[in-house]
């Protein structure tokens, strides 16, 4: 309980320091943000200066005192108000990150679930059979594989998939040609759209899961309780299964904290290779278009969602794990 | 491998901190190089390196043509006068290669020994000191862990001016952003190994001696640590190329630099891409991929000297202490020392 509280404690702190990072870049950084929003919509104002009034208060922070913006800055955000997109005037915030969640996470769970099962049991096979077909083919394999940065293998499966066989639509997340919603030739286009980002993001991700397992699995054919398993005349699938991997699948938890920071990388450029609408096109989207309420809009979703997955990721040990707790 | 799990606890967490050994207490020895290179692996990465880095100081030499002149027909492929080809606006591909490597080893070799110093520093502050220093330290290092480091990239990036037209200034500039964002793992590495080294005998026995910290921490500790500051050097230098590389791909670094990552960018923004002139994106992408293989080969290299079990026993020596028959390949094989 008092690891989890800790923890706990961390979190707080470091949501705190994200959040307080969101508000005080734009304030230390030259530059005033809402000149670039009067200069985008001139004529508009001058048609309307009501509007003006209107968004002074939150966007014009110079003219305010550190301590009230601050105080409006967490107000703000307990109320989950990003503000208004300036790049598509006048639409929220919240209605574009809305927009862009579900195939952020669909694409992003389907690949971290495939890929999480697949590089787990590759390594497992890996280490059992070490020196044999498996371990000497896909083992250099994924080394090499890892020194590929993600775009570039997105850009050449975009190319020769995509481009020159014509096998997958190139970009979007479906066609203009099916009507969106529960029916069946959308759901079949969607994931026409989604195979090539999802086979991307699988080969980023597949080689650390798989060098993770087979390297603690090695660790663990060594134990005493593996030699007795066998000593016992149990199947092999049985020890290499339910004694062996049980045990050595518990730094694949812990490393599931970590590999998130990588994986939220490689989703926003492949994201942006395949222009598939998630999240992470929309921030650089926003970015390029300095919009800045939805950038920070966006920032502050993906760090919310990594402090959560941290947590869970720490429950999760501490239920496998006791001996965490104690520690 | 069993040894490792005393301290499995902390460095093991890290997915690059695998192969470092906690080191007895050896200094560097004249036959580490001759370790480095014995790996076959290792030299691949050494040549493909050393190339790279002649290209780069060696750019206005080698190039047959200014970066950004229109020398030849818009977007040709491959020929003797433009050996990877023209983009769309006519500049030769392979001048550009040569000239972006200039930019991506300036900043990939600036942030890594940025990131290598910052990082030994902290770290072996926050482990030799304890205490509250220690507990403030490593919750900054965590905070940094855990806010994902290219969306805080994005988010710096915007309210930075990158788009100046002087390369060293744009250098510079993306050297600071990447070391402010990624020095966090380094120094919790550097902190673990620091902790394990402090309660070892030998450092012990000075500071029963009461020397002063600082030469315990620079004479005692930091000479066991130079492995793993070359790792962290080799591999921070990996990481700041390819966030470099992903930053201008995306048109968000310094878009009016000609790099590996522009490259990219146009290729795809001029849809170069889509029209078949795979020679636009290959030849950048493949720079790219081989700078950072290099990288990888060397510190597998680095693990070579710094743990010997790593080290594949030689063909005589094996067979004299195998227990297996030799002639039996799939049980020699076996008997080579794995990790």
């Amino acid at each position: 309980m008092r690891f989890i509280l800790r923890r706990l404690g961390f979190y707080l702190i470091a949501f705190w320091a994200a959040v307080t990072i969101n508000f005080l870049l734009p304030r230390l950084l030259p530059g005033n943000p809402i000149d670039y929003f009067l200069a985008r919509y001139q004529n508009q104002l001058a048609a309307n200066p009501h509007l003006l009034d209107s968004l002074r208060p939150a966007f014009d922070f110079k003219h305010q005192s550190l301590l009230d913006q601050y105080r409006q800055y967490l107000i703000n955000l307990l109320h989950l108000n990003f503000g208004v997109s300036y790049s598509r005037f006048p639409t929220p915030v919240n209605e574009m990150i809305g927009q862009a969640i579900p195939w952020s996470l669909f694409l992003a769970g389907l690949s971290a679930i495939l890929a999480f099962s697949i590089g787990t049991f590759l390594g497992i096979v890996a280490a059992w059979r070490r020196g044999k077909t498996v371990d000497v083919v896909v083992t250099p394999l994924t080394m090499f594989t890892q020194s590929f940065p993600a775009f570039f293998v997105a850009l050449l499966i975009l190319y020769f998939v995509g481009v020159v066989a014509g096998w997958f639509p190139i970009n979007h997340a479906y066609g203009d040609t099916v009507r969106s919603g529960l029916n069946l030739p959308f759901i079949l286009d969607v994931l026409r759209h989604a195979a090539m980002p999802l086979c991307a993001l699988l080969l980023s991700s597949i080689g650390g899961w798989m060098l993770g397992m087979r390297a603690v699995m090695i660790n663990t054919l060594s134990e005493d309780y593996v030699s007795m398993a066998q000593a016992k005349g149990l199947s092999n699938r049985r020890v290499m299964l339910m004694y062996a991997a049980r045990n050595a699948l518990l730094p694949q938890v812990t490393s599931f904290a970590i590999v998130l920071g990588y994986a939220i990388t490689s989703l926003v450029l492949i994201e942006n290779v395949f222009a598939y609408p998630g999240l992470g096109y929309l921030m650089v989207t926003a970015v390029q278009a300095t919009d800045y309420p939805l950038m920070q809009g966006i920032f502050f979703l993906l760090t919310v969602g990594m402090l959560a997955a941290n947590l869970i990721a720490d429950f999760v040990y501490v239920l496998l794990d006791p001996r965490a707790a104690s520690a | 491998m069993a040894n490792v799990t005393p301290a499995a606890s902390e460095p093991t967490l890290v997915p690059y901190a695998a192969g470092v050994v906690r080191a007895a207490r050896r200094p560097v020895n004249p036959g580490s190089l001759r370790v480095f290179l014995s790996s076959p692996l290792t030299a691949v990465g050494v040549v493909i390196f050393s190339i790279i880095l002649i290209a780069a100081l060696c750019a206005p030499l080698l190039a047959a043509y200014a970066p950004l002149d229109m020398v030849g027909p818009l977007g040709a492929g491959p020929s003797r006068s433009h050996p990877f080809g023209t983009n769309d606006q006519g500049q030769d591909i392979f001048s550009q290669i040569l000239y972006g490597a200039r930019y991506s080893l300036a900043v990939g070799l600036g942030a890594g020994v940025a990131i290598t110093l910052i990082s030994a520093c902290v770290g072996m502050i926050a482990a030799y000191a304890g205490r509250w220093l220690d507990d403030l330290l490593s919750t900054i290092m965590n905070i940094f862990l855990v806010v994902p480091q290219l969306p805080l990239l994005l988010v710096i990036a915007a309210y930075i001016p990158f788009k100046g037209n002087d390369p060293s200034g744009a250098a510079l500039t993306m050297i600071v952003v990447i070391t402010i964002t990624g020095w966090a793992w380094g120094a919790r590495v550097m902190r673990a190994q620091t902790l394990t080294l402090r309660n070892r005998d030998f450092v012990q026995a000075t500071v029963v001696a009461s020397e002063y910290w600082w030469r315990i921490v620079f004479q005692e500790i930091m000479p066991n640590m130079i492995s793993l500051l070359a790792n962290t050097l080799i591999l921070s230098s990996m990481g700041a190329i390819l966030t470099e590389a992903a930053l201008d791909y995306l048109g968000i670094g310094s878009i009016s630099q000609v790099t590996w990552g522009t490259m990219l960018n146009k290729a795809q923004a001029n849809s170069a891409l889509f029209s078949g002139e795979w020679w636009s994106f290959v030849f950048p992408g493949l720079a790219i991929a081989l700078t950072a293989m290099s990288f990888i080969l060397m510190n597998y290299g680095v693990d070579l000297v710094s743990n010997p079990q790593l080290r594949v026993v030689k063909e005589r020596r094996r067979r004299r202490f195998s227990r297996t028959s030799p002639t039996d390949p799939a049980s020699a094989r076996e008997s080579e020392v794995r990790v």
